[in-house]
């Protein structure tokens, strides 16, 4: 390999030369406009334009993957970025948003100045001393009419821990705020709390090397190809020829690409993770050792399962009595079998016990704490961890409970505040906010860095109830998402890249993004706009030591002392840096520095008895079904790996947006298309009982009969959605809802 | 929402300070300087050893050259390769060299395809062939075929010529540019931009005898979806399951209008109303001065727009340069000689002198013109596009000077009684001849969506209903009724006026059929993903 620089010839001005650049130009300003030349740091030939004198490692900020990218630097400023290879995420790779990772911050629609809704009705620019003015004034008075409880505040998966942290005390402790959500329960809390009952901590037990250790990888409603394309990397890494089992309704990138695919019913996955663990228990195909030795309840669990036999299954689920089978065959055979879920268990309305009965699956046959194996949740957003554990919405900061005296005795302790300061019960979820300002009991709500008016479930009728409230305030990096033009009032927010602070990805690994580029106008980083707002809230005295992010940082270490997600042991930013990322637990006196380490290897479990604990409970029929008036059932969920949740960032890349149909498709399949005389491409008309959506049908029979599929990223889906949660996490059910298809000249 | 504010709060005094502070703080980006420089004395690129197995051990002997192969097995759809490619190369803000289509079953069985695509380097490129100026070079030892940016002049014949779409036509430049497999890259030892970034290594460098490629071309072997491979015989290589299955692009059925080409519009309909209306001269002495003087001023007119056609219209002189294979030279080349032709022959009536010399540069005109326009059909047959076949493309060209030439004659005879039965009889023919292609092209068409005849239907049948339909009356009035009204009119003065309106309903008649000619073409390319929407 030679990297010796190419000397491009000095243009000689010589009369013969210029004569014949006339009639046959091999040089000129357009060509050199695409010369590379070798670059340091290892990053090979790059844009003569674009050579870095420094380059710095950021993590990435849309999902929960955390893969590092480098920042090319020139003169302190980014100029471009490379996926890292020495990141052990990802391994030199990203997707298509990390790679336009920068290039979205360029937007002509960047929110650059606060903006105040005037007497005209229109949003309007004001200066940050009166956007703040107002912001206090406002929810002082709201305070005053209605009660410190009827302001709330939804938060996001998006912004660092530092900023969750920070927004969730300064709400809570300073604001007097009771209630207090964030995006993350639409994605991750089903996996959160599933956690914390089995395992007695919300604690997801892998490493990515998992996916390469693994000899059986089990995917149940994950298409990780296209959600998680760079973890599908670490899944092609993969040396052992596994057998990868896909579980979906619908034949997704990653079905097509395992070695078996379980096309299931909708909703009908409890069943058979209930029905193939009661097949294992019949064939004592258990791992009885480890059962007694690290679980409780599991004679109960044995006995709850027996009436799902695997009939009952293939009536539920459409598979055949072979495919069942088999199922638990390769659970059987694998050595370490590995279970990985997403979205299609989490949102779900049983949700949280699908997941458990994964987890129990794993429990039971003893996949879990040695490589290659565990009951896997990979995660959303890049921060959804980071804000299960200090957003101080669900759990008090740092994974403690506002219910627990002795919990908020420590947490005052640490951030030297009252006690009295700390709620002591818990915030309503995100569904029951909404609720409450349905029922005018919350008046005041603060939204920051996530669009409600798109992605929650049943949109008309949030944007109704967002109508009630005396005041909302949207904190985004772009003041035109859906939510901000609802807004009173709107404060512009510094993005990625603009602002430094930590993300927990998926495997636990905190990782840290950079401030590598000026934020435009007089956006503020939501750290800086929290200061900001404690300061005129009058409570600016309670933070003051949080001057900076890494201020909070050493907070949260102290925080976690004691906790299953102690992180005590990190020497800083620079320790985050040096060891490109380090996963929690890293308690003080830790002298394991691997690169990648799961939990549970010694068997010992976070409830009090260091058990694990099998959960279930009769599977159930969803709130609405198919029937004869709205025969479909609508599945919701990624479109393509380019696209991010409401598209604010991701839909101001002119490249990104060439990566995926620019018209709403719906998926369907070609013998219910031909039953009601669709043609391909056809604008037709989906209806559910809460709106109507046009889309163009897409003939595949990647979705099953009685089945649609319409991708979550256009704003008109969620119009469609049915508003049903889990009970125990409180997430909504996207991937439910029953619709009917009309041909336009029917309707 | 907002209700009135009761009473003002207090506020600490030094808000206004902390606001600026923080302002000032958050433009500050020193933070970086915190952490350690990594990597600062790497030597070799850090992802050598992740691409190493993904180019070949040996550079290309004698008849091979380097091609792309795609596992299809292994592209799960990311499509991380075309944005890569788009960053590491530094293109402009929309533009892809490299895209991600969609192949779907259009049966019950159940497949999803995703295919990666750029340049397929092919063995006998088209866009080479085509390019008048020498701008492109298939390179003697790698066999990838390069563009020369500097020395493209805009004419887009390239994107024409290429049955893939690849090269990409900018606006702001005036040029093309397209994938050069990274031959900088290449040719230091690293991986072109898109086989680095592929998390699933589904694309690698390979070597590929270049007559291997012609055969699997002749015998159809490329991609389902794809244009026919014969045509330019592409060199990358797609390998995987997803072969053994009959497939469909999953943008089949979402029918795009393609670039109008207006200038090329123009230069096409004036430079056949040219010819026709010289050959009408050349047949009728009486009314010689007017049809040549038609004929020097629309093929003024047809030279003209072709130069609004270049993006770089300076360098338009070069276009002698592809003479050798490019039709679009020899067309640029032939009418550059017919002009002078022409004018001489039309000047030769002014000064009288018609049958000293006027008479044979009128003729000899006539020829020039005649092959010009058997150029300007060759350079859409030559497309091996199949809408633009050489019957059709021959049919609407060639039916352009017939036609036109017939309407200016007819126009140039009124208020006579000389030649009045012929001249209708005769446009009314030549009308009829051209519908009858019409309904013959139409009956190409049939429930195929990957037929590109039953795409151009459907455009003209939905988005491009309106111009079809005018353009069809336009004929029928311009060639049918008027014609007849005419033989009861003449000679008397009403004559004069009927034949100047069939004249000028059937030029935008063949305007609005040239227009139609460029927007209908929707032959496949590559599999890609539904899209709204129009080209251009």
């Amino acid at each position: 390999m030679s990297t010796i620089p190419r000397e491009e010839p000095k243009a000689k001005l010589s009369p013969l030369k210029m004569v014949g650049d006339i009639i046959l130009a091999r040089d000129g300003h357009l060509t050199r406009q695409l010369l590379l030349e070798p670059a340091k740091f290892g990053l090979g030939k790059t844009r003569q334009s674009e050579s870095p004198d420094a380059t710095t490692t950021s993590v990435c900020g849309f999902c929960s993957t955390g893969c590092g990218l480098e920042i090319h630097l020139k003169e302190g400023r980014s100029v471009n970025l490379t996926p890292s290879t020495d990141w052990p995420v990802n391994l030199g790779m990203a997707c298509p948003k990390g790679w336009e990772a920068l290039n979205v911050l360029q937007s002509s629609d960047r929110a650059t100045r606060p903006l105040r809704r005037g007497a005209s009705g229109e949003l309007e620019p004001t200066s940050w001393d009166e956007a703040l003015h107002y912001f206090c004034q406002q929810m002082k008075g709201v305070q005053s009419r209605h009660g410190n409880d009827a302001v709330a505040f939804l938060s996001t998966g998006q912004i660092a821990t530092e900023e969750m942290a920070f927004l969730g005390s300064l709400a809570k402790f300073g604001m007097g705020m009771q209630h207090g959500d964030g995006n993350t329960r639409q994605c991750m809390a089903t996996a959160a709390t599933a956690y914390k009952e089995s395992f007695g901590f919300d604690a997801p037990p892998f490493s990515y090397a998992d996916f390469e250790e693994s000899d059986t990888l089990i995917f149940v409603g994950s298409n990780i190809c296209i959600a998680h394309p760079i973890l599908w990397e670490r899944v092609l890494r993969n040396r052992h020829q596994p057998e990868i089992i896909a579980i979906d309704p619908r034949l997704t990138e990653t079905a097509q690409a395992a070695t078996s695919h379980l096309k299931i019913q909708p909703k009908s996955d409890l069943t058979l993770l209930y029905a193939v663990a009661n097949y294992l228990i019949q064939k004592d195909w258990i791992d009885r050792e480890f059962i007694a030795a690290h679980t409780n309840d599991f004679e109960p669990f044995a006995q709850h399962v027996q009436s799902y036999t695997i009939e009952r299954a293939m009536e539920l689920t459409g598979l055949s009595e072979q495919a069942i089978v088999e199922l638990a065959e390769k659970i059987h055979r694998g050595q370490r079998v590995s279970f990985w879920w997403t979205m299609g268990v989490n949102q779900s309305h049983e949700g949280v016990r699908t997941a458990q009965a994964i987890i129990n699956l794993a429990l039971m046959t003893g996949n879990i704490g040695r490589p290659g194996t565990g009951a896997n949740s990979i995660t959303g957003q890049c921060n959804a961890m980071g804000s299960r554990l200090f957003s101080n919405t669900t759990n008090l900061l740092g994974g403690h409970s506002f219910t627990n005296e002795a919990d908020r005795q420590k947490v005052a302790g640490i951030l030297e505040i009252p006690i009295e300061r700390i709620p002591t019960e818990n915030s309503w979820a995100y569904d029951q906010i909404i609720e409450g300002i349905r029922q005018e009991k919350i008046k005041g709500l603060w939204v920051i860095a996530t669009n409600p008016a798109h992605s929650w479930i049943h949109q008309n009728d949030l944007q109704e109830i967002f109508q009630k409230l005396d005041f909302l305030v949207v904190q985004d990096m772009y003041s035109n998402t859906e939510t901000a033009q609802l807004a009173d009032l709107v404060l512009p927010a510094a993005a990625w890249g603009e602002k430094e602070g930590t993300f927990i990805n998926s495997e636990r690994r905190y990782g840290l993004h950079k401030k590598v580029s000026p934020a435009p106008g007089e956006a503020l980083a939501d750290f800086q706009i929290f200061r900001a707002v404690a300061d005129y809230w009058g409570c600016g005295e309670m933070f003051s030591k949080w001057t900076e992010p890494e201020r909070v940082f050493e907070t949260m270490q102290q925080l976690s002392e004691g906790q299953p997600c102690d992180i005590s042991g990190i020497a800083g930013y620079a320790e985050l840096d040096d060891r490109r990322g380090v996963q929690w637990p890293c308690a003080t006196g830790e002298t394991d520095r691997s690169v990648e380490r799961r939990l549970f290897e010694t068997g010992r479990f976070y409830h009090a008895d260091e058990k694990a604990k099998f959960i279930f409970e009769d599977s159930r029929r969803p709130g609405e079904t198919a029937d004869d008036e709205f025969p479909f059932v609508l599945l919701t969920g990624r479109g393509a790996a380019a696209q991010w949740h409401t598209q604010t960032r991701t839909a101001k890349s002119s490249v990104l947006r060439k990566l995926y149909p620019n018209v709403l498709q719906v998926d369907l399949h070609p013998a219910d298309a031909k039953a009601l005389g669709i043609a391909p491409h056809e604008l037709i008309h989906v209806e559910s009982r809460r709106g109507i959506v046009q889309a163009h049908a897409n003939l595949t029979a990647a979705v099953g009969r009685g089945q649609v599929f319409m991708p979550m990223h256009w704003d008109t889906v969620n119009q469609l959605t049915f508003a049903e949660f889990d009970p125990y996490s409180r997430q909504p059910s996207y991937k439910n809802a029953a619709v009917r298809l009309r041909r336009r000249q029917d309707v | 929402m907002a209700s009135v504010i009761q009473k003002q709060q207090p506020v600490l005094t030094d808000g206004f300070d902390l606001i600026q502070s923080l302002l000032a703080e958050q433009q500050d980006l020193t933070a970086v300087e915190r952490f350690s420089q990594r990597h600062a004395d790497a030597t070799t690129p850090l992802m050598a050893p992740l691409y190493r197995e993904l180019l070949p051990a040996a550079a290309p002997s004698a008849g091979e050259q380097y091609a792309f192969e795609v596992d299809l097995d292994a592209c799960s759809g990311c499509k991380a390769c075309v944005v890569a490619c788009h960053n590491r190369n530094g293109l402009d803000e929309d533009e892809t060299w490299r895209s991600v289509g969609l192949l779907q079953a259009e049966d019950e069985c159940a497949t999803l395809q995703h295919v990666t695509t750029a340049c397929h380097h092919c063995a006998d490129p088209g866009c080479l062939k085509g390019c008048p100026v020498k701008a492109y070079d298939k390179d003697p030892v790698t066999g990838i075929v390069v563009h020369l940016d500097d020395q493209c002049i805009g004419c887009k014949y390239c994107t024409m010529m290429c049955p893939y779409d690849v090269p990409q036509y900018s606006e702001a430049k005036g040029i093309v540019r397209k994938c050069d497999m990274c031959r900088q890259r290449l040719d230091v030892g690293e991986a072109p931009a898109c086989v680095q970034a592929c998390p699933n290594q589904a694309i690698r460098i390979t070597l590929v005898r270049q007559e291997d490629a012609r055969a699997a071309g002749e015998r159809g072997e490329f991609l389902d979806g794809a244009a026919h491979p014969a045509t330019t015989a592409p060199t990358t290589q797609f390998v995987g399951t997803a072969r053994t299955l009959k497939l469909a692009s999953g943008d089949q059925f979402s029918l795009r209008l393609n670039h109008g080409h207006l200038p090329l519009v123009v230069l096409l309909v004036f430079t056949q109303l040219s010819v026709g209306a010289a050959l009408a001269g050349c047949l009728l002495p009486a009314q010689r001065l007017g049809l040549f003087l038609l004929a020097t001023i629309s093929c003024m007119l047809g030279l003209a727009a072709s130069g609004l056609h270049l993006g770089r219209p300076f360098y338009g002189y070069r276009v002698f340069l592809g003479l050798r294979t490019s039709w679009l030279s020899r067309e640029a080349v032939i009418f550059g000689k017919y002009f002078p032709l022409i004018a001489l022959a039309t000047a030769s009536l002014w000064f009288q002198q018609y049958l000293t010399f006027g008479a044979i540069a009128a003729w000899l005109g006539v020829v020039v013109g005649l092959v010009g326009v058997f150029c300007s059909i060759m350079i859409y047959v030559a497309t091996r596009r199949p809408v633009w076949g050489p019957v059709w493309t021959g049919g609407r060209f060639g039916g352009t000077v017939l036609l036109l030439g017939a309407a200016a004659a007819m126009a140039a005879v009124s208020g006579g009684r000389d030649y009045v039965i012929p001249i209708a009889l005769l446009l009314i023919m030549l009308s009829a001849v051209r519908g009858y292609l019409e309904i013959r092209f139409a009956a190409k068409a049939d429930a195929d969506f990957a037929n590109p005849f039953t795409r151009t239907r459907e455009l003209l049948l939905d988005k491009l209903h309106l111009p079809t339909q005018v353009r069809n009356g336009l004929w029928a009035i311009g060639g049918g009724v008027l014609p007849v009204a005419w033989i009861f009119a003449s000679p008397s003065g009403a004559s004069q006026a009927i034949a100047v309106t069939s004249f000028l309903l059937l030029t935008a008649a063949e305007l609005i059929d040239r227009y139609l000619y460029f927007t209908s073409e929707s032959t496949p390319s590559m599999p890609g993903v539904a899209r709204a929407g129009d080209h251009g």
